[in-house]
């Protein structure tokens, strides 16, 4: 495949939710890429839309969901009009899926030996004669120290760590091209989240795949992500390489996030907090969804059709007074 | 400065009767008869041997990682468990021979509080945010007239910045910060001398933290609290905190003055700790990165540094000999062989 | 109490099950009230000359083998019926909950006390515990009460305990031990009250399986004897019948009784709707 096409491409995504108290618009305009080896982060506070754009992508959107504009682009198949068949062929072949509480994601009664065994299987990467061998390899890939005794543990006598980690083998172990990881060490010590983490970029690095990290931390999408897409309310509103983010954050919630977010030196003087909340998506909304919390507001902000400028290559900012 | 609050060698051990050779006498005897091997009911040490103080007015951060014991301790400082060994001292007064049964009618009830980590659960589904609040002033304070209860809940709703029209709701109408007000206008109520912090901020969006981080900065300055801060976050901690104690596996590993543990840290949990915690300045930097699980607090070695095996820097003697706690500076230490007083 | 009805209504309209089953609840409701008074004829007055009649217009549910009126005696029922249920699910309601609330929060011997006491009650076949209840106390209205309480009695004691111990430390639970509740305190006020709104869904089920149970004894000759209208004996009454070919006798009390059965099944779900705070919005 050409290097320079993105192995997801997420284009003008309109996502709505039917509830009985109205239509969520879950998601406008959402576009966003990943490129091969690269690895991003979708970086927004709860309810700003970061899982749904994952799922979507996945073709995976709840039954009350509806796209409503937009492409989605993943490997070549066009993922909303795609026959189901050829969207589970996707599945697990061309991208994976890691989300938060490991533990609840693997069956309680079954070896993660078994479990990974399953997976190896189902792909084809494994017959019935050598499923223990792939499967040890495979655990051995995540780096589980004594692999031969943890593929007869069951999910309860390993730690949240360790149970991540074989969620981890299990989502690599067809080689997709793109992974994405929903929270994947939400819950999880700060110790351990490191390791986790670690080992999701080593093994990104070493296969050279795609990964999209859904994180509300932004401390750790810097540390990890090659790129960072900012989301508030159901909008992309800024994405650039992290440096460049970090910077010159061009969009003021972003520039309001990171003053937000501790980061060790400093005092309580130095992080400040966002006034107001998210606004309803039920209601009518203006262009900019930030507005009402914005502190540069003003009455041009209201005119219609906003879009994404690319204020320098690369750097995508949806604001019309930006910083 | 006085000390508030002085905890001596405390600990909590849970035997495992269930878990072990069953406690059924019939079993034991056959058991004795037929084998040799002698009876042991195997023993969790969740909290082994915890000695801290806080002086008044001061904030000490707890921190640690699950299963490390912190809510175990805070459980029994609260008197809200109770302690296996050792002494609580309140004040002066030894509280942990107060069973915690009976601890709501002792006067120091009222001057221990916490605030819980998940603003959510921790309110009654079924009282409204004025109920919840008025609470504690109704049962410690006795304040039963009703128009001085809802100008007390009110004075302390506009203290907390909760407003008055949210005082009618109930919790699942109440956003995640509200909830966190509520918690934290209960917990300051009766005015506590002591309020325990577990995690406070850790299911808020970083949008919000701030806020209700500046409101505790602002509510122990006005009401003369110590706290006692119980986190993960470490830069949640340094902001917060004077002091702090790093706890593994039921032990205080490190304790010192909190710009001094960030900056020069002297255990290697410690190191650890803090070079874990995610950040755009640190990216790309050289990491102490830990391997494995915690060792099991089932009948830990006596001998043995309990950090050993993940330990970066663990050697032949880490395994042989308990570690020694080893002053670094005057009112720092590490209990580690490889420690150096500074 | 406003905030109530404008509840109830919610609950209501949000689900067309719960309002279907509500509008026949307060059907019977109205019939249990105001049944004597607006029943056509005197349900036990028998009239030689309109013996075994079919359904008509004069006799809507048709006459029994003394010439009573079967709509008449069905409508006079529900009173008798619904007063039964309501009792024994009410005793066994507030007796097993209390029990099963204490056993699930002080645990120990209180646990273990009541365990053995709802083991040894459901040990029995339920049915045949409610029959030698009845003949050894003896033959009346309020033995049938008492019975059909004491079989009930493990299902509120083993889902209060279950509701209770999930709770007990829970977040809220542990702040308003800290707000200076005793342990009793901290029970009544903070925990029972949020068990109840699963032990409505029981309650419900409860009520029709009651009315069945009371019915069921009726049938074999326990507890409400003839002439009283009650659906029970008047099924029993009428099942002899239907060989001949009237079937109306024993349809009639039997539809009621399915229908009484059928609402307090489809009620609960709007019962716990009611009573959990969580649905107000």
């Amino acid at each position: 495949m050409n290097e320079r096409v993105p192995v997801l491409a997420v284009d003008n995504l309109n996502v709505e939710f039917r509830t009985r108290s109205g239509v969520v618009k879950a998601l406008e305009n959402v576009s966003f890429h990943v490129n091969r080896g690269e690895m991003i982060g979708i970086v927004g506070e709860s309810g700003s839309g970061k899982s749904v754009s994952a799922l979507t992508a996945m073709g995976i959107l709840d039954e009350a969901g509806r796209v409503t504009q937009g492409s989605i682009n993943l490997g070549g198949l066009d993922v909303l009009n795609a026959p189901e068949r050829d969207l589970q062929e996707m599945r697990g072949r061309e991208v994976s899926m890691i989300f938060q509480s490991p533990r609840t994601a693997l069956n309680p009664i079954r070896t993660v030996g078994k479990q990974i065994g399953d997976v190896l299987r189902r792909h084809g990467s494994a017959n019935r004669q050598n499923v223990r061998a792939e499967a040890i390899k495979a655990l051995m890939s995540v780096r589980i120290p004594d692999p031969e005794r943890r593929h007869d543990a069951y999910p309860f006598e390993l730690s949240g760590g360790m149970c991540q980690r074989i969620m981890i083998a299990m989502a690599l172990s067809c080689r997709p091209e793109l992974l994405i990881a929903d929270e994947p060490t939400t819950g999880l010590d700060v110790t351990t989240q490191a390791a986790i983490m670690d080992l999701i970029k080593e093994l990104a690095k070493e296969r050279n795949m795609a990964t999209v990290l859904i994180t509300h931390d932004l401390g750790m999408a810097a540390d990890y992500c090659d790129r960072i897409v900012v989301m508030h309310a159901g909008h992309v509103i800024e994405q650039a390489a992290t440096a460049e983010l970090f910077a010159s954050p061009r969009h003021p919630y972003t520039a309001k996030l990171m003053k937000a977010t501790p980061h060790g030196e400093g005092s309580l003087d130095d992080i400040e907090s966002i006034a107001g909340g998210l606004p309803d998506l039920r209601a009518e909304l203006p262009p900019c969804r930030f507005s009402a919390r914005c502190e540069r507001y003003e009455a041009a902000c209201d005119m219609p059709a906003l879009i994404a400028d690319e204020v320098s290559p690369g750097h995508l900012v949806t604001c019309r007074r930006p910083l | 400065m006085s000390v508030l609050l002085e905890v001596e060698s405390l600990k909590k051990h849970y035997v495992l009767s269930g878990q072990g050779p069953s406690d059924n006498p019939l079993v034991r005897w056959v058991r004795q008869r037929l084998t040799s091997a002698e009876d042991h009911t195997p023993v969790l040490h969740a909290v082994d041997g915890v000695s801290f103080e806080i002086n008044a007015g001061e904030s000490l951060g707890l921190v640690g990682e699950s299963g490390c014991g912190k809510s175990t301790l805070v459980g029994m400082l609260a008197r809200l468990s109770d302690k296996s060994e050792g002494r609580i001292s309140f004040a002066g007064r030894d509280i942990g021979e107060v069973p915690s049964k009976v601890f709501h009618a002792e006067p120091e009830r009222t001057d221990i509080q916490i605030v819980f980590q998940d603003p959510h659960e921790s309110l009654n589904p079924r009282f409204t945010s004025f109920d919840t609040i008025a609470e504690p002033l109704k049962r410690l304070k006795g304040i039963t007239d009703k128009a001085e209860l809802t100008k007390m809940v009110e004075a302390v709703a506009e203290q907390v910045d909760l407003p008055k029209m949210l005082l009618s709701r109930f919790p699942h109408q109440l956003s995640g910060g509200q909830k966190a007000r509520v918690n934290i206008a209960r917990a300051v109520a009766v005015e506590p001398k002591l309020l325990i912090l577990d995690e406070p901020t850790s299911a808020l969006d970083v949008s919000v933290q701030a806020v209700i981080l500046k409101l505790l900065v602002r509510l122990k300055n006005d009401l003369g609290m110590s706290y006692l801060f119980v986190s993960h976050d470490l830069n949640v901690v340094r902001l917060l905190c004077d002091r702090v104690i790093v706890m593994y596996l039921g032990q205080i590993v490190e304790s010192g003055p909190a710009e001094e543990i960030f900056t020069r840290p002297a255990h290697p949990y410690t190191k650890a700790l803090i070079s874990a915690i995610p950040n755009a300045a640190s990216a790309g930097n050289e990491r102490v990165r830990l391997t494995g699980d915690p060792k099991s607090p089932i009948d830990p070695d006596p001998n043995a540094c309990r950090f050993h095996g993940r330990c970066p820097m663990g050697e032949d003697k880490c395994s042989r000999a308990a570690p020694p706690q080893i002053s670094v500076t005057a009112d720092h230490y590490a209990v580690c062989h490889f420690a150096q007083p500074s | 109490m406003n905030e109530f009805f404008k509840h109830l209504r919610y609950v209501l309209t949000e689900n067309p099950v719960t309002l279907f089953a509500g509008t026949l609840f307060l059907i019977f409701v109205i019939f249990a009230l105001f049944g004597p008074l607006i029943v056509p004829y005197d349900p036990l007055a028998s009239n030689a000359s309109q013996t075994l009649k079919p359904p008509s217009w004069d006799h809507w549910f048709g006459t029994d083998q003394l010439g009573r009126d079967v709509f008449s005696r069905v409508l006079v029922a529900t009173r008798l019926d619904l007063a039964i249920a309501i009792s024994a699910v009410a005793i066994s309601f507030v007796i097993g909950s209390v029990l099963g609330s204490l056993a699930g929060f002080f645990g120990g011997w209180t646990d273990k006390l009541v365990g053995r006491l709802t083991d040894t009650i459901m040990a029995f076949p339920l049915f045949v515990l409610a029959m030698g209840i009845v003949a050894a106390m003896g033959n009346t209205v309020e033995n049938i009460v008492y019975a059909t309480a004491i079989i009930n009695l493990p299902f509120y004691a083993r889902v209060a305990r279950t509701e209770v111990n999930v709770r007990r430390n829970a977040d809220f639970v542990l702040a308003a031990r800290l707000a200076g509740n005793s342990s009793l305190r901290l029970l009544a006020t903070h925990i029972y009250p949020n068990t109840l709104p699963p032990m409505m869904v029981q309650v419900s089920l409860n009520m029709g399986w009651a009315i069945l149970n009371a019915a069921g004894l009726s049938f074999i000759g326990l507890g409400v004897r003839p002439p009283t209208a009650e659906w029970g004996i008047m099924v029993a009454e009428g099942a002899g019948y239907i060989v001949s070919g009237e079937w109306w006798l024993a349809l009639f009390p039997g539809a009621a009784l399915m229908l009484a059965v059928f609402c307090f099944n489809l009620l609960g779900d709007g019962l716990r709707d009611l009573i959990d705070p969580r649905r107000r919005t």
